[in-house]
């Protein structure tokens, strides 16, 4: 019998080494090379486009969380891109109208696009805030220029009143930075500052410091210390154990962050914790209420310290809802995820477009995820106008009354 | 009608031959180290390589010899598919080391040639794996553990000179929406056998594990797929079962 099946068997044998060999040669897809998203030519808008797509693809932190349909996005706008034959205004136009339709979902509140033949850029965050409330930057506001006088004039005791304007870099850009300490009644430390480049307070600037942290090491004298990050748009990462370090005397985790570290959307690394360290130059332990104030135009580090503070056994935030762009950033050179440019060979360094955007995500200790919604406070208070206009700061004073005074 | 090829003609096998007295069943233990690689496009990651990485696998071969020259086989096995992200140049120091551990039932051909006791024989064959469990271990920056805050302005010469290395080692945490929990692959493989009594059959062989479907699913246009590359060295022995019963129960 199986004499007479050996022919029957050697041709199903054939056919098993047949089929390997086809499922061989044809089931793996392909493996192709996409470039980085600088490494396109960029001299036509459907290059532009497909670079920008890429680019965002591989470069943005947020695609596990966002719900930006992004494959839509590509199946919508390139074939209007493809219409794009030519760079001249009304083409560029449209581009730009292209593009922003395309990222006004996202919830990274740090993006940015910038045009570099316009001048033009589009924040999403800000879009979607203006589309909610077109009072969102003057209803109820608290700009720098008033938080200025009206603290000063009303609160800080004057004989321990010092502040001061300098003139800073962030990011390439010169802005003034103010700060202000002083005593409030003699029992609160209070320190604002305009932005985190605490490293660059100059000549008039320094002194503000000098007295907050000078103080801050004999703060047994008060019965709570005030940090007022409204309005504060953020800046460098390193003041963070600059600021909030020179308060405790042992390193503790305030949330995680995490990067890419792979093309795909979703290849993320696990989540690192986010720290702050005693301040290398000395710090102390603060035992005392320490109220953090921040606004709905408190951005980034400032929403970072915030949270480092409402951390603390004794930290509590004050005020409202923050703006909600937590990711940190830095340079792209750095993480593999995070701000690139495009269309660099066509059109030089500064490309046809420069995409800003986070390097990383971050959460907090809680597991809450405030990219896009912001910090909620732990007591809501909220400045008016009407407030401001009699010479009340109704978030001060919230804090005034947490403290005990 | 590749995939019925493929399934169906062994067992068609199996069954004509359990129709026949001469045919052998036989089962053993192997195992081996093996190295394992992840084909993938890696182009827009600057100073990032994907290696290869040692792992080991350990198996059960269970099998029918039909003639000298064929048999059939399936080796349940335990098998790590490991591989190594490193980065270079300034950012030297960042890795993450990524152990998969797979279970894996293949089924191949094994067509042998030469003479009684020493012989040569070749695998043909494919084989489904289910990805068990996932361990990661690496360093990297970390963005919130600033190196610099005492502002000297220096110009570190790594990316951990910037940001404090975190180091981890933890389990991996599948993500639904990501990760293909199933592989199907193909085998091939080539060794040489030594039969020792006419029972026992020691063999050694060179066998590579070839993934035909991503580790992935297809979760975004564009995506760059993932495909294990597993080249492994397995010392075995099996026991010719029937030989073996009436070598321990024959009378004397």
């Amino acid at each position: 019998m199986i004499q007479a099946i050996r022919p029957l068997i050697a041709r199903i044998a054939l056919a098993w080494l047949l089929g390997i060999f086809l499922a061989l040669t044809g089931c793996r897809k392909t493996i192709t090379s996409t470039p980085e998203a600088t490494s396109y030519p960029g001299d036509n808008y459907p290059d532009i486009f497909q670079s920008f797509w890429n680019g965002m693809n591989t470069n943005y932190m947020f695609w596990g969380i966002d719900t930006t349909n992004w494959d839509n996005m590509y199946t919508v706008y390139k074939p209007l891109f493809d219409q794009l034959t030519i760079f001249d205004s009304a083409h560029e136009a449209l581009a730009e109208q292209y593009f922003s339709q395309m990222t006004q979902g996202l919830i990274d509140s740090h993006y940015t696009l910038e045009f570099e033949l316009t001048g033009n850029a589009f924040q999403p965050s800000t879009y979607r805030r203006l589309q909610q409330d077109p009072n969102y930057f003057t209803d109820s506001a608290f700009p720098a220029a008033v938080l200025d006088s009206l603290i000063p004039a009303k609160y800080i005791d004057p004989s321990s009143l010092v502040m001061g304007t300098d003139t800073v870099t962030l990011e390439g850009t010169s802005s003034p930075f103010t700060a202000v300490s002083g005593t409030i009644r003699g029992s609160i430390l209070y320190l604002y500052f305009s932005s985190f480049a605490l490293s660059q307070a100059g000549a008039n600037t320094g002194p503000v410091l000098n007295y907050f942290f000078s103080k801050l090491r004999g703060y047994g004298q008060f019965k709570g210390i005030v940090i007022d990050l409204r309005g504060n748009g953020g800046g460098e990462v390193e003041d963070l154990d600059y600021l909030v370090g020179q308060m405790v005397t042992s390193q503790y985790t305030f949330g995680y962050t995490r990067y890419k570290n792979g093309v795909n959307r979703l290849d993320y690394t696990p989540w690192a914790p986010a720290v702050v360290k005693p301040w290398v130059g000395g710090s102390v332990n603060v035992t005392i209420p320490i109220v953090v104030l921040a606004d709905h135009l408190s951005v980034s580090m400032s929403e970072l310290t915030t949270m480092a503070i409402k951390t603390l056994p004794n930290g509590k935030f004050i005020g409202t809802r923050t703006w909600g762009a937590n990711g940190p950033l830095t340079s792209s050179v750095y993480f593999d995820g995070g701000q690139f440019t495009i269309g660099s060979a066509a059109f030089g360094s500064g490309g046809y477009m420069f995409v800003y955007t986070s390097s990383s995500m971050f959460k907090y200790l809680n597991g809450d995820i405030y990219e896009g919604v912001g910090v909620p406070p732990d007591i809501y208070a909220r400045e008016t106008t009407a407030a401001y206009l009699s010479g009340d700061d109704l978030v001060l004073d919230a804090a005034i009354r947490y403290i005990g005074l | 009608m590749r995939k019925l090829t493929l399934y169906w003609a062994p067992t068609l096998l199996f069954l004509l031959c359990s129709l026949q007295g001469r045919c052998q069943l036989f089962l053993g233990v192997e195992g081996g180290p093996n190295m394992n690689y992840l084909t993938t496009s890696n182009a827009s990651e600057p100073f990032t390589n994907y290696d290869g990485m040692r792992g080991w696998n350990i198996g059960i071969p269970v099998g029918y010899q039909f003639f000298d020259w064929l048999a059939l086989e399936t080796t349940p096995t335990y098998i790590h598919k490991n591989f190594d992200i490193v980065r270079t140049g300034f950012f030297t120091g960042v890795y993450q080391k990524n152990y998969n551990t797979y279970l894996q039932v293949p089924l191949n051909l094994r067509f042998s040639f030469g003479g009684k006791a020493l012989r040569g024989f070749v695998d043909l064959g494919g084989y489904g794996a289910y990805w068990a469990s996932g361990r990661i271990k690496g360093t990297e920056a970390n963005i919130l553990n600033e190196v610099d805050t005492a502002y000297q302005t220096v110009n570190p010469t790594s990316i951990l000179g910037e940001n404090y290395a975190y180091n981890y080692d933890q389990k991996y945490v599948f993500n639904s929406t990501k990760d293909n929990r199933m592989e199907f692959g193909l085998i091939g493989g080539a060794g040489i056998s030594y039969e020792l009594f006419q029972t026992y059959t020691f063999y050694l062989e060179g066998r590579y594990y070839r993934a035909m479907t991503d580790q992935q699913k297809q979760y975004e246009m564009n995506q760059a797929p993932r495909y294990n590359d597993n080249y492994g060295l397995t010392l075995g022995c099996t026991i010719k079962v029937k030989k073996l019963f009436s070598t321990l129960f024959s009378k004397k």
